[in-house]
């Protein structure tokens, strides 16, 4: 019978959290109990994030610790991906939407001559067809697209869009090595290593549950350890608007828009952003936003879950306390 | 050597895009295509290098820009010509909407094939803004068979012009890379800022040839999407407005987070 495959990207020998979402989302696609649902992990320390597994969907995981895996490197991803598709024989194959699955999962599809549904909102099947929803321009329309399973079907699925399943103690889950397929290797691509950016030592962006953002409101860089206070308070990250990144207030890797990075978090604070329709367009998958602007006009309380009219100087150092006091037990 | 940097023409965001009602496509009220900021950004990276090597001493490097499909590209092309583009090629025919950019993958390495098949270099935007997928450029690697650098933040093109160096942001830093040409690179903001042609030029270029291919003498083959229908995004609920004084406002807004929201 045909398997569903699933891209597990795991760091410091941990499955991520969107990856155990896609886990999530396989099940949920898996009305038959006999159709095998199989996990791939790549790279240094699979073998160790795949123990992690047992119990949230997959009946088997394939681990492949080649050494080409390591950095950047979109073929030999693509040709391990493909091994593995043959190997359980998928038809299926889904993913965390991530900077390593948007470099490999458009060639993995030209491969397979596949249909490929990248960083999907909402994936619903109806009958043998999957009706994928995703953002086009910029969020501020959606499309709906059957797919039909005529063709192996690629999805990857936006980092929040669906809620991972607690582990059920009685699965069991079979781990083994995948072989690596001879030249699986680039030799025209060449990783020479990863530079850590120069900040705070806070997430990135695309990694965090929590985005405190500012504007250029906040008129110099210094001022932005305002909204780092909340931040470490709340164990999330800085993310600035374009004009405050074209201000030289905050690096390119922090902005959030349509020429910046589309985030998803639990949590947005919007700090004195209007909110530009270029902004919008990043932010629009935030479970929750709160918006503080001292404007009551302002767009950005359209897009808000809840709206302070505030000065944001003096209202986010009063969260941060409160945060803090409601954390202390008080 | 010959670069060729792949194009597209995209709704102007701010022109205020919706969609038909019967979901079918954009409503064309109102609809203005502008080029993609990241193709744009794409085409100044490889204007710069054609030019870094000119005042090295290099002769006859040549930029073709093109542009596939029934988007209104020739604006967009006309643009990349003004800003210094040598040459422009449009394959209007091509059957890929520009939501499937597998499709349009495929008809741009069946264009740079017959047009410019000794590319050592493709530039292209990390990811077009109508779609937010950034299929396209890997997909193009993948048809041609070529290696890529995806959302480019720093290249460095080797004198003698066989490889690069380069870098991409992921979560936490950058990874440093070293390619060797021919190879497709996606390019992300930051990287160079964009020149706004002088009216002269812009003026110029509209006199200039903008050379035609038909998707079917190319022979593009491969499956289509199925079809999309667009809709606007679900409404989100009204915004609670949380007003008085700044201490209260704090109390309330961490409470209705903790218990109402459940978001810390």
């Amino acid at each position: 019978m045909p398997a569903t495959l699933v891209l597990v990207e795991h760091r410091d020998g941990l499955p991520t959290q969107p990856s155990l979402q896609a886990l999530a989302l396989a099940r949920r696609l898996t009305s038959d109990p006999a159709r095998p649902v199989c996990a791939l992990l790549l790279g240094p320390g699979a073998a160790d994030a795949a123990a992690h597994l047992r119990g949230r969907g997959p009946t088997l995981a394939l681990t492949s610790e080649w050494p080409v895996l390591q950095g950047f490197r979109p073929r030999p991803v693509t040709a391990a991906l493909q091994a593995a598709a043959r190997t359980v024989d998928a038809d299926l194959i889904l993913a965390a939407a991530s900077t390593l699955s948007k470099d490999v999962l458009p060639r993995l599809a030209i491969r397979l001559n596949a249909t490929l549904a990248t960083d999907c909102l909402e994936v619903t099947p109806i009958g043998d067809t999957l009706r994928v929803r995703r953002a086009r321009q910029g969020g501020n329309i959606q499309s709906l697209q059957d797919i039909p399973s005529s063709s192996t079907r690629i999805i990857s699925i936006r980092p929040n869009a669906v809620e991972a399943i607690p582990p059920s103690p009685v699965d069991a889950l079979d781990a083994r090595p995948l072989p690596e397929p001879p030249a699986a290797d680039d030799p025209s691509t060449r990783w020479t290593g990863f530079v850590p950016a120069a900040d705070s030592g806070m997430k990135d962006v695309l990694d965090a549950d929590v985005i405190i953002a500012g504007g250029r409101s906040l008129k110099s860089e210094a001022n932005f350890a305002i909204l780092e206070d909340l931040a470490r308070a709340l164990g999330g990250t800085v993310g600035a608007t374009r004009a405050a990144v074209d201000a030289g207030l905050q690096p390119h890797a922090r902005q959030i828009g349509l020429t910046g990075k589309v985030v998803s978090p639990r949590l947005y604070f919007a700090c004195g952003i209007d909110g530009a329709i270029q902004h919008l367009a990043g932010i629009r998958g935030s479970r929750v936003i709160v918006a503080i602007n001292t404007n009551k006009d302002a767009p950005i309380f359209q897009a808000a879950t809840y709206g302070c009219i505030a000065d944001l100087f003096t209202l986010v150092p009063l969260i941060t306390a409160e945060v803090r006091r409601a954390d202390a037990g008080a | 050597m010959r670069f060729v940097c792949v194009i597209k023409a995209v709704p102007d965001p701010r022109a205020g895009v919706k969609p038909l009602a019967d979901g079918s496509g954009l409503d064309p009220a109102g609809l203005k295509f502008v080029i993609d900021p990241f193709d744009e950004f794409a085409l100044e990276l490889a204007i710069q290098t054609k030019e870094k090597r000119s005042a090295a001493g290099a002769q006859g490097d040549a930029i073709t820009a093109l542009a596939v499909g029934g988007t209104p590209a020739t604006e967009v092309l006309r643009h990349a010509l003004a800003m210094g583009c040598d040459r422009a090629v449009h394959v209007p025919d091509a059957a890929a909407p520009s939501s499937d950019e597998l499709a349009l993958a495929r008809s741009a390495a069946a264009a740079i094939r017959a047009a410019q098949p000794d590319a050592a270099l493709i530039f292209t935007g990390k990811q077009s803004i109508d779609n937010d997928a950034g299929e396209f450029g890997p997909a193009l690697g993948e048809c041609l068979d070529l290696p890529h650098l995806g959302a480019a933040s720093a290249f460095d093109l080797s004198p003698d012009g066989q490889r690069f160096l380069a870098r991409r942001r992921v979560p936490g830093g950058e990874d440093a890379l070293d390619l060797r040409l021919p190879a497709v690179v996606t390019v992300d903001k930051g990287l160079v800022e964009p020149r706004r042609p002088a009216l002269a030029r812009l003026m110029k270029a509209k006199s200039l040839p903008i050379e035609v291919l038909s998707a079917t003498s190319l022979g593009i083959t491969g499956p289509a999407a199925p079809p999309i229908r667009l809709a606007p995004p679900p409404a989100r609920s009204a915004c609670v407005m949380l007003t008085g004084e700044p201490p209260d406002i704090a109390r309330e807004l961490v409470r209705r987070l903790r218990t109402e929201a459940r978001a810390i």
